[in-house]
């Protein structure tokens, strides 16, 4: 089986600044996957490298085993989607227009919707849990409204593969536990699900791997119990985690 | 209603053309008008004053109203910052500049045999350029939409004071032709010149039209519009290439509007309740062809006829909705 996500010698930062480098990670459908770390230590720059919005500094990421640069906008959007930390907050959209933009790979150059994308939509609605939400404008919405609204645009969007950019940040603990709860269930449905995010304890319980990255560059891989075993978020984080 | 939204837009403007070519200083019979229109008006002078005076000035109105408010609305979303406009941004004021520069020389081209229009156009459109360009960089490097539209105005009283220099060393014909121009008015354009503002404009606005999907997906930002699979360098590109062209193009044969392209899609936004460009760009292009036929309406009104500027018109609808936009206290600085 290809993986849905694999890079080779990737190195990822900014301006030519190395943030991370020699990752090969490998993620398969039906996965989730934590990515650890400290602020700063170039987290959401691989998030976005992933996707292709920031050029790799060195090696390649392949999706479905497609070199990530070579593929057409299009096509790569219909393979990976994100949900970003920024609060977007743009004036007067209603929840299910904002769900729809999802379909954009996949409608014509109007960006019309056809029945099958109505169906898309609504079922990615369902899916996040926001669907009594369709006529609400976005800007109205509470943090964790907001959030699960990104993540039906992300589902919306039908990719294999689905990154968060500290999905769970700004989330109170019940609007916390609904998304991660959601992330569960999309992996256990089969998607591919990369995540970040500073909640060790709720990684640790519902991820099925972990990637850590430390202070030199490198990101650890494995499971969570490797990772108790070879103390890896010690020596990321510095302390004693639970 | 959402559809009814449309179908107002366009009886308000059937009936302001219709007013516009009936009211004015001599009131023409609204039969006459229609006569005049087919060119089989039964007075010659109601003809003259329909088809070769009133028509093309109503047409004018109506394209430098939608090019103006395509363009303030283009802006709006590509800055992400709902007090975007031509004018606040300075882009007005820059095209400004460069027509100074080019009708203060204008004993040294016009020997050439160059089209005056052609040549007004053109700098107009690279002053509306040159102001855009800098606007771009600021907007790399500022945080917040309040700082950029400061950076605007001062592009603004930049050129108008570089104006006033070139004003003194200038001869008085060409300063008298260019302090008219300054202040604003539909009322230049002959049926001869209608070409050049109506071709840029209709361009401009149908290669809008063509955006309002990549523009939808720009409305959660770069990144997502990137990652929905927009190509987000060539849009951006796009879309300064049909802002210039617009905002330089309408400010080249009308002179500096202020407000009609910054108001007219909040006006537009408020009458649609939505901010979905496959609805709200075409409103906003026949809105602000209905705004400036409502404005010019005003300046030609019985009774203050020619002796109110343009512009005091539409600061006067303008400036309110700015206040409002500002109260009503959306958040539009735009997070980090």
């Amino acid at each position: 089986m290809t993986a849905l996500l694999h890079t080779k010698d990737l190195a990822v930062g900014h301006r030519g600044r190395v943030l991370l480098r020699e990752l090969g990670l490998v993620l398969n459908a039906g996965e989730l996957v934590a990515l650890l770390g400290v602020n700063g230590i170039g987290k959401s720059t691989l998030l976005h490298t992933l996707t292709g919005a920031l050029p790799a500094l060195q090696g390649e990421v392949l999706l479905k085993g497609e070199t990530l640069s070579r593929l057409h906008p299009r096509e790569r959007a219909k393979r990976v989607s994100i949900v970003l930390t920024e609060r977007a907050s743009p004036a007067l959209l209603d929840v299910r227009t904002v769900v729809a933009l999802g379909r954009q790979p996949w409608t014509d150059a109007r960006g019309r919707l056809t029945s099958e994308d109505e169906r898309v939509v609504d079922q990615a609605m369902a899916q996040a849990g926001v669907a009594d939400l369709a006529g609400r404008d976005l800007a109205h919405l509470s943090d964790g409204e907001r959030q699960l609204v990104m993540v039906a645009r992300a589902l919306a969007q039908d990719t294999p593969l689905l990154l968060l950019d500290e999905p769970t940040a700004f989330l109170d603990v019940v609007n916390r536990a609904r998304v991660l709860a959601l992330l569960r269930q999309l992996a256990d449905g089969g998607r591919g699900v990369l995540f970040s995010t500073h909640d060790v304890a709720q990684a640790l319980r519902l991820a099925d791997r972990l990637l850590i990255a430390h202070a030199d560059g490198t990101v650890w891989q494995g499971t969570v119990v490797e990772a108790r075993e070879q103390g890896a978020l010690e020596s990321a984080f510095g302390t004693a985690v639970p | 209603m959402r559809t009814g939204a449309f179908a107002l837009l366009l009886v308000l403007l059937g009936l302001l053309f219709l007013a516009h070519l009936a009211i004015g200083s001599v009131r023409v019979p609204l039969v006459e008008v229609f006569a005049g229109l087919f060119g089989t008006a039964k007075d010659p002078a109601h003809a003259l004053i329909v088809g070769g005076v009133r028509l093309p000035q109503a047409l004018t109105a109506m394209l430098a109203g939608a090019g103006l408010a395509t363009s303030g609305l283009l802006m709006q979303t590509l800055f992400r910052n709902p007090l975007a406009g031509p004018s606040v941004l300075g882009i007005g004021s820059g095209a400004g500049l460069a027509v100074a520069v080019v009708m203060l020389a204008g004993p040294f081209w016009r020997s050439w045999g160059l089209p005056a229009d052609l040549v007004i156009e053109g700098a107009a459109i690279a002053g509306a350029f040159a102001v855009l360009a800098i606007i771009l960089f600021a907007d790399r490097r500022v945080q917040d939409g309040i700082t950029l539209l400061i950076v605007g105005l001062m592009l603004g009283y930049l050129c108008a004071a570089l104006v006033s220099f070139l004003e003194v060393a200038s001869d008085s014909a060409a300063l008298k032709g260019f302090v008219l121009w300054g202040m604003g008015s539909f009322a230049q354009v002959t049926t001869e010149r209608l070409h050049w503002l109506a071709v840029p404009v209709l361009v401009g606005t149908l290669a809008a039209l063509r955006l309002v999907k990549p523009l939808n997906a720009l409305l959660l930002g770069e990144a997502y519009a990137h990652s929905l699979g927009t190509r987000v360098n060539r849009l951006r590109t796009g879309l300064i290439l049909i802002t210039g062209v617009l905002a330089g193009t309408v400010t080249a044969f009308c002179g500096p509007i202020a407000f009609l392209g910054l108001a007219t899609p909040h006006v537009a936004r408020a009458l649609l309740g939505t901010g979905d460009h496959t609805r709200l760009l075409p409103a906003t292009l026949l809105m602000g062809a209905v705004l400036a036929l409502a404005c010019d309406l005003v300046v030609r009104w019985p009774g203050l006829a020619g002796r109110v500027p343009l512009n005091a018109v539409t600061s006067l609808l303008g400036a309110p909705v700015v206040v409002w936009v500002l109260l009503r206290g959306r958040n539009w600085v735009r997070g980090t």
